[in-house]
């Protein structure tokens, strides 16, 4: 396995206030890793902070992505390199439909224009993965969807764009149990050794089908502790307070 | 204060507030008049609709309309150089498409349109203002007059060269039941001014509004409303969006008018608008006047930069900063060229919307160039 991302001393400020104080987080190609932490720990901002979100300071530290620095990397660059980033809060895009988003980012992080056609059949068998109505296709881009709706709408988007790295910022929240079930089974499906996701997770359910290989514990700004699968059983009986004296 | 140079005023607010707001009209230097000369735009119609070409005056007394401007609108009563009427017989439907073009033969026009539905009739019409003339003036005036459960729908985009003043005084009287609706394009000319009055005196009568814009360089649009409503469960709907770059500006005056009697009637106005350049001006009066206690008024004005939450979330999927800004200013005003519902006039706005986007993005005769940097969006 090769080293996909290295996040090496990362402190971020937002608005002048430190909330990543010095995180360290490498992962190789083919992994899945989950971060797990209460809230305000830092978790959002250290995704934000991998995509490049101008509003999260980067105030020391590095970020490499296949071995090339992208800590000054506009955010374009980032996701044309590999990194998706499936939003919390998924925003809504009036006037492009979800087709011809996807299909123009599609033509944008590939460099290759995207032929309609094969590009429609694809993204119909992905929605019927998603079991979605083809009708979100046509509609515009988040508008008037249902918070689990804009979930799979993300999880639509990764598939079709392929990229090597995919952040999952608690892709579960506001999802129903079947709902759950089926965007974790459609990560675990488009998940191989050539690709890897880092998941952001209050519940164990989406984990059921992701299978991590690592899990972090995210307290006050920084990794305290790191293990296998097993340390959600942990999280899960005793909470992170056991972890806060570690910060 | 004495003025040094005569000035004409256009879009006059139906209640004027403080004159230190400077809101209350818009303010041009006069133009001359050129000669009356004879025109007949291009036309084409579908269904069971009639359209005829008159000299003269085709409409009726507009009591005390005043349109944009008294002088002008007069000018288009009495000095008309093209008439149009469309109509529409009781229970009928049909489409009008008129195109008015600007040439260096004919840059200025003074016009007509009548739209008279009848009972229950269903009646688009499709209006295109356009031409290669760069500079020029229109001033037209248009009637709108709806009978009782009659639908009218007129879609207009406006692609004039960039010296063109375009003045559209529009009255509309709306019967009972009825719907008028309205959705604007304003793209071209260097003023584009839009005054339109309707009056909802009958029942369950509704007049919606959709109008889209986008200001470069110094352009100036301004759009003016006024809507008296004295039915019983009328409905009042006015939206404007819009961008603008350089040091355009932009003007939104929306009188929403409750009066006495007309009760249950519901109105809401409401203008957006996407600041491009620190130079531009978006001015907004969103006026609810209410003499009667039993309606609901809702009114609504922002003016700010692009959104940075969605300028992220579109360049974390790949899009430039110039791209995404373009999308997001196109997802703006989308919605609204789509409601057109006419293909070759939608595309015909949004190929305009985008060459001026793309032209003011890098400063310079680089057209072609610069469409190869944005997204395809069709």
């Amino acid at each position: 396995m090769s080293e996909l991302l290295r996040v090496e001393g990362l402190h971020v400020a937002v608005e002048g206030k430190e909330i990543l104080k010095g995180l360290d987080i490498t992962i190789n190609t083919g992994e899945t890793h989950v971060i797990m932490g209460s809230n305000g720990a830092g978790k959002s901002t250290l995704f934000n902070a991998i995509m490049g979100n101008p509003k999260y300071v980067v105030t020391a530290g590095k970020i490499f992505f296949e071995g090339q620095d992208i800590t000054e990397a506009p955010v374009n660059e980032r996701a044309k390199a590999g990194i998706f980033m499936a939003f919390q809060q998924p925003i809504a895009v009036q006037g492009i439909s979800v087709e011809n988003f996807i299909r123009n980012a599609k033509s944008t992080v590939s460099g290759e224009q995207q032929r309609i056609m094969p590009f429609r059949k694809k993204l119909h068998k992905q929605m019927e993965q998603l079991r979605m109505d083809r009708s979100y296709a046509e509609r515009y881009v988040n508008d008037g969807f249902s918070g689990g709706e804009r979930k799979k709408t993300e999880i639509l988007q990764m598939c079709m764009l392929e990229p090597k790295l995919t952040m999952l910022d608690e892709i579960d929240s506001g999802l129903d149990v079947d709902a759950v079930r089926i965007v974790s089974e459609t990560v675990e499906r488009y998940h191989n050794e050539t690709n890897s996701i880092l998941v952001i997770t209050h519940h164990s359910e989406i984990l059921q089908n992701l299978k991590p290989d690592f899990v972090h514990v995210l307290i006050d700004g920084k990794i305290v502790k790191t293990g296998d699968a097993s340390l959600i059983q942990v999280i899960e009986a005793n909470g992170y307070d056991a972890f806060r004296g570690q910060a | 204060m004495r003025k040094d140079k005569p000035v004409i005023e256009y879009n006059q607010l139906p209640r004027p507030t403080f004159r230190w707001m400077k809101v209350n009209h818009l303010e041009l230097d006069p133009l001359a008049a050129g000669a009356v000369t004879a025109y007949t735009p291009a036309e084409r119609h579908e269904g069971d609709v009639s359209v005829s070409f008159y000299d003269g005056n085709g409409v009726p007394d507009l009591g005390d309309f005043q349109g944009a401007n008294p002088e002008e609108l007069q000018r288009a009563l009495t000095q008309s150089e093209t008439g149009c009427a469309v109509k529409t017989a009781a229970g009928q439907t049909g489409s009008v498409w008129l195109t008015y073009t600007l040439s260096e033969a004919q840059p200025q026009l003074t016009g007509q349109l009548t739209v008279e539905a009848g009972a229950g009739s269903d009646l688009h019409v499709y209006l295109l203002f356009e031409g290669g003339s760069e500079q020029g003036a229109v001033n037209f005036l248009t009637y709108v007059k709806t009978e009782e459960k009659a639908h009218v729908k007129i879609s207009k985009v406006q692609l004039h060269g960039e010296n063109v003043r375009h003045v559209e005084h529009r009255y509309a009287d709306a019967g009972k039941e009825s719907v008028v609706d309205y959705v604007n394009a304003e793209l071209g000319g260097k003023t584009a001014i839009s005054y339109y009055k309707t009056d909802l005196m009958h029942d369950e009568s509704t007049f919606n509004s959709k109008a889209m814009y986008l200001g470069d360089k110094d352009q100036v649009v301004d759009f003016s409303y006024w809507v008296p409503t004295q039915g019983v469960k009328t409905n009042t709907d006015i939206v404007t969006s819009g961008a603008l770059l350089d040091t355009s500006k932009k003007y939104f005056r929306g009188t929403i008018d409750f009066l006495r009697g007309g009760k249950k009637a519901v109105g809401s106005e409401s203008d957006t608008c996407i600041l491009l350049s620190p130079q531009v001006h978006s001015i907004s009066v969103p006026l609810l006047l209410c003499k009667e206690d039993d309606v609901v008024g809702n009114h609504a004005s922002s003016a700010g930069q692009i959104d940075k939450d969605k300028l992220f979330y579109l360049m974390s999927r790949g899009f430039n900063e110039a791209g995404a800004q373009l999308i997001i200013v196109e997802s703006n005003i989308r919605p609204i060229i789509d409601a057109l519902g006419d293909k070759d006039l939608e595309n015909k706005a949004l190929q305009a919307f985008r060459e001026k986007m793309q032209f003011c993005q890098k400063k310079g005769d680089c057209n072609a160039k610069c469409t190869q940097r944005f997204p395809h969006l069709d």
